[in-house]
């Protein structure tokens, strides 16, 4: 299960974004999030009146001609272009990238996931807004390179991408703690104030470079690799 | 690939990209057509009759509108003849009468005698309802690519087979 059956091409950029989008919501899925598609139905929705619409028109005017037609193909031109023009504002002003969207069972805090990659650049993009049952709402961005959870030939690898989303998102992180690692502690450290004593500083960054230390150790090559054993 | 067949969701939204390609060109083309109140408002020139002015291949605009005057005397435009059904290009030399029951007489600037012969059977003249446009622009040569398609049918063959193999070498 660690490690997908299916194969990509890690030079794809498509095939990794869909990959990754497509294992997500699994994911949170399998955490207790149960998932709203309202915004995709919505697309959807919009999408297909506007398609049929055209269909109808392009049956009318097959069957009975332009001329005496023409008043219904105006309206038709002016409300499929009224559809498309909703539609588009829905994908790039509504929607934006959003591949996931879901509310936790037990505490009712709703999620949302927008992912995107910049061109020629293996990195994904993720911004995961919360918003919690009493409206208050926090938005996380997080950047990592797709070999984070891609082995060298392009098998999907699960457990360092859960890692990655339960480490970087607080929410994840409270669902699935078990995925949580470890090195997150040095992001806390970095966020302290400088008003400490000399030795205080001295201290936190030998703790650091120590930490820092342990995880280079463990390269996730190394560990996927002893994972794909194992399965 | 697969995935996307397994979601119900994300396969209708893969078939209904394919579909808003193929239905908003549709829809654009009865949109021009609608405005210029013509059923074909982009023609392509099939044969030689009106060079020097047009030559095979050449695609035309037209509009179908009579604002503030009548289609007249010297204007290029394309007309249906009951029956056949190409439309063709030529050019109208001849008006008796005005409005829509005008009688219209037209000819090919390269032929020597005037379209009579072309007309349906019993046929002398043909009047404003079977125009459908007026030549307002043009762009030479482009629409040859239909000429070529329609005559030497093999080549939709040929076409049809290098779009399935780019379709096949790369997979987005």
């Amino acid at each position: 299960m660690a490690v997908s059956q299916e194969k990509i091409s890690v030079y794809s950029l498509a095939d990794l974004k869909n990959t990754t989008d497509d294992a997500l919501p699994v994911y949170l899925n399998s955490l207790g999030f149960v998932q709203s598609h309202t915004l995709t139905d919505v697309r959807l929705g919009l999408g297909y009146s506007a398609f049929a619409l055209c269909a109808a028109t392009f049956y009318w005017d097959y069957t009975y001609g332009f001329d005496s037609t023409k008043f219904y193909t105006t309206i038709a031109v002016a409300v499929y272009t009224i559809l498309n023009t909703a539609l588009t504002f829905w994908i790039w002003g509504v929607e934006k990238n959003t591949v996931y969207v879901g509310t936790h069972k037990t505490s009712g805090t709703k999620i949302q996931v927008q992912t995107k990659t910049d061109k020629f650049k293996a990195v994904y993009r993720v911004t995961v807004i919360t918003t919690t049952k009493d409206g208050k709402s926090t938005t996380k961005k997080v950047d990592k390179a797709f070999s984070g959870w891609f082995d060298a030939a392009g098998h999907f690898v699960t457990r360092p991408f859960q890692q990655m989303l339960a480490t970087n998102v607080e929410l994840i992180g409270q669902a699935d703690p078990k995925n949580v690692v470890v090195a997150a502690k040095k992001e806390k450290v970095d966020e302290v104030e400088d008003n400490r004593s000399m030795d205080d500083k001295w201290a936190s960054l030998l703790a650091e470079s120590s930490i820092e230390d342990a995880v280079t150790s463990g390269t996730p090559a190394k560990s996927a690799k002893k994972r794909g054993k194992k399965a | 690939m697969l995935s996307a067949l397994q979601n119900p969701r994300q396969a209708a939204a893969q078939i209904l990209n394919f579909g808003l390609i193929l239905s908003t060109a549709f829809m654009m083309w009865k949109g021009l057509s609608v405005i210029s109140d013509s059923p074909s408002p982009i023609v392509v020139v099939l044969s030689g009759s009106m060079e020097p002015a047009f030559q095979r291949g050449d695609l035309l605009f037209l509009w179908n509108r009579n604002f503030m005057e009548e289609t007249k005397v010297g204007e290029i435009v394309v007309y249906n003849v009951k029956g056949k059904n190409i439309p063709i290009v030529h050019r109208l030399v001849r008006k008796f009468g005005v409005g829509e029951a005008a009688k219209l007489l037209t000819k090919g600037d390269n032929n020597s005698a005037d379209d009579t012969e072309l007309y349906a059977k019993g046929q002398d003249y043909i009047e404003r309802k079977d125009i459908i446009g007026s030549v307002v622009a043009y762009i030479p040569f482009v629409g040859y690519v239909t000429i070529l398609l329609s005559e030497h049918p093999w080549l939709k063959t040929v076409m049809l087979g290098i779009m399935g193999l780019v379709v096949v070498l790369q997979r987005e």
